[in-house]
């Protein structure tokens, strides 16, 4: 699939139909025109050493002001400009994170009639945002200078590092004209980077499915194409159906079963609650990476894909197929830190963002009670439920002895509260650094029911997997 | 009518002529300089360092004032305060230099940079010239002549600087 700058990323959803790029408003303030730098550092200069020579009375010194002295008076007398307008703008106004972003930034000198009136120098310079660096290809320095113009524009090339709403910098011009200069600066827009989807196979449904045709194998005979098992031919049957060896074999026709393909419904909730911090930060960035992989997966083979979001004020996007439904579910996960003391009720998600036999994976650190009170109670409302552990940081263990202890108390909480959720029949998945999420997901795949029957005795709420 | 933009890129050149000239105009004074002077010599050769590698603003004028403190009680002659001067004004120039690009080497649009600022140095050197000439012809000296020269110098740097960076 093609991203926004035209490279491929596998598993990417498709490109929106328009993504437009951001040109603001062209900032169009009056010049505040002050005493430029060269001015101010030359008159003190020059200043000094006539102090010098006066309070000394040594009347050489006046030639260590006298080329400075000079020089003043012969700075080129140039009419300044009434305004500075800067356009800044950017290629686009929505990317994934790791992909380049071109930001412009013109100058223009314009006296009050509106005309275009020349400067001595324009100093163009970007300041980023820390989610945002310069490109790998961009050889535009951060600060660019041109000299004699009434216009000057400046590119440069950034990568947007980190999935969020923000803008990308600021835009800061500085001009000169004769011994006077100004200042001006220009916010760029906010721009969207979405969640970087990484690589997954929607392996894992609830061992019930949906009745709609998908492209997962379900336990029901059907017309799909994963082979099911044998049995006697009956009128109606196809006769490209028919097994011609166990026709043989047996002496009477047999035809082979098919298992069905039926489609699932995911619904991905991550859990937001938390201090704001780095580890609160590092552990929402792991579910929100995590969320887009699945939905992007799932989404990929025409299942139905939702979000709800737990973070005081509850969120939620009920299930649906297509790309325009991942662009819908990652805008939402952009605004998914909301802090807030309420306790969510689950109970006002309505029906069709929940519904039933819908497989719910959780991305949750398991900090925050609220969370596992959340996991409960759905498990209690009979949704096949799985909790990914989005927790990679421990708190510091210090050298002395209660810090040790209370780290061995924190563990063990911890290892309660996975423990209880077990207990209730959910499985909890760690997803460490450095593992992919296939990885951590594997554990709960399991056999296609025609290799192993012993699946359909499995507990209806549990997942399993189809390879 | 406007001429056509020219990004400048020296800015693999300039920040080394910069370093040189300001310690030059540190350190030349120190010759006929009394012993403390080296401390403030010290002092302006961090103002230039700082400048050119943290980006020091005010830097620059820092070095010009040690310079120009080490120079006062010197017994450096008119000729060697002249070129001081010159140094001064050649520094406080290159330190006024455009950030320019970091790659590509100086060429044309270096060389027009340093146009522009060749007639500010030709200005530097009338000046001296005048200076040396009016030094070479009379010297007169008297309290209320050092009030009124005092008063004249406050008033034109406040005149000429009439407004600060808002």
């Amino acid at each position: 699939m093609k991203t926004f700058s035209g490279r491929t990323i596998r598993g990417a959803p498709a490109r929106p139909p328009i993504t437009p790029p951001i040109t603001a408003p062209s900032q169009k303030s009056p010049a505040r025109w002050y005493p430029a730098a060269r001015s101010q550092s030359l008159a003190t200069a020059a200043l000094l050493a006539l102090l010098a020579a006066i309070l000394t009375g040594h009347a050489a010194l006046v030639l260590l002001a006298a080329p400075a002295l000079a020089a003043l008076a012969l700075l080129p007398r140039r009419r300044r400009p009434a305004e500075l307008a800067v356009d800044v703008a950017l290629s686009g106004s929505r990317c994934f994170e790791g992909e380049d972003v071109t930001i412009t930034a013109t100058v223009r000198g314009l006296s009050s009639a509106g005309d275009a009136r020349p400067l001595d120098e324009i100093v163009i310079g970007l300041e980023l945002a820390p989610q945002v660096s310069p490109a790998d290809r961009d050889p535009a320095p951060r600060t660019q200078a041109f000299l004699c113009t009434g216009q000057a524009t400046a590119r440069w090339v950034v990568r947007a590092d980190r999935w969020g709403r923000y803008s990308p910098g600021t835009v800061r011009v500085t001009a000169r004209a004769g011994a006077f200069g100004t200042s001006a600066a220009a916010g760029l827009d906010r721009m969207q980077v979405f969640p970087r989807p990484g690589r997954l196979r929607p392996r894992l449904v609830p061992a019930e499915l949906l009745r709609r045709i998908g492209e997962h194998t379900g336990r029901a005979v059907g017309e799909g194409v994963e082979f099911a098992g044998v049995r006697p031919y009956l009128p109606g049957d196809q006769l490209r159906d028919v097994n011609r060896a166990v026709s043989i074999r047996r002496g009477q026709l047999h035809v082979n079963q098919r298992a069905a393909s039926r489609a699932t419904d995911l619904v991905v909730m991550v859990d937001a609650f938390g201090d704001s911090g780095p580890v609160s930060e590092r552990s929402l960035d792991v579910a929100v990476h995590g969320a887009a992989a699945l939905v992007t997966a799932y989404l990929r083979v025409s299942d139905r894909a939702g979000l709800v979001v737990l973070g005081g004020l509850l969120r939620w996007l009920g299930p649906a197929p297509g790309d325009r439904q991942f662009y819908r579910i990652a805008e939402m996960m952009l605004a998914a830190r909301y802090d807030s003391f309420v306790t969510p009720d689950l109970g006002r998600i309505p029906r069709t963002a929940l519904p039933p036999g819908t497989l719910v994976v959780v991305f949750s650190p398991l900090l925050d009670p609220r969370g596992f009170g959340a996991v409960s109670d759905l498990r209690q409302r009979g949704f096949p439920l799985i909790v990914v552990d989005t927790l990679r940081d421990e708190p510091p263990a210090g050298s002395r002895p209660d810090t040790r202890l209370a780290l061995r108390l924190w563990r063990l909480d911890r290892a309660a509260t996975r423990s209880a959720l077990r207990a209730l029949g959910v499985p909890v998945l760690s997803w460490d650094t450095g593992t992919e999420l296939d990885s951590v997901l594997a554990p709960l795949r399991r056999p296609p029911p025609g290799a192993r029957r012993a699946a359909a005795l499995a507990p209806a709420s549990a997942p399993a997997a189809r390879s | 009518m406007t001429r056509r933009p020219v990004s400048f890129d020296g800015a693999m050149l300039i920040p080394g002529v910069t370093v040189a000239l300001g310690l030059l105009t540190v350190a030349w004074p120190l010759a006929w300089a009394p012993g403390w002077a080296y401390v403030v010599a010290v002092a302006g050769a961090t103002a230039v360092l700082g400048a050119a590698l943290a980006g020091w603003r005010h830097g620059p004028v820092l070095a010009v004032a040690a310079a120009i403190a080490s120079s006062a009680f010197s017994r450096a002659g008119t000729a060697v305060l002249a070129a001081e001067g010159l140094f001064i004004l050649g520094y406080l120039i290159a330190a006024d230099a455009p950030p320019g690009r970091s790659a590509g080497l100086p060429g044309a649009r270096l060389a027009r940079w340093l146009r522009q600022q060749a007639r500010l140095v030709v200005a530097g050197l009338v000046g001296s010239g005048a200076v040396l000439a009016a030094l070479a012809l009379h010297q007169a000296s008297g309290a209320w002549l050092t009030v009124a020269g005092l008063a004249a110098a406050v008033a034109a740097y406040l005149i000429a600087l009439p407004r600060s960076r808002a």
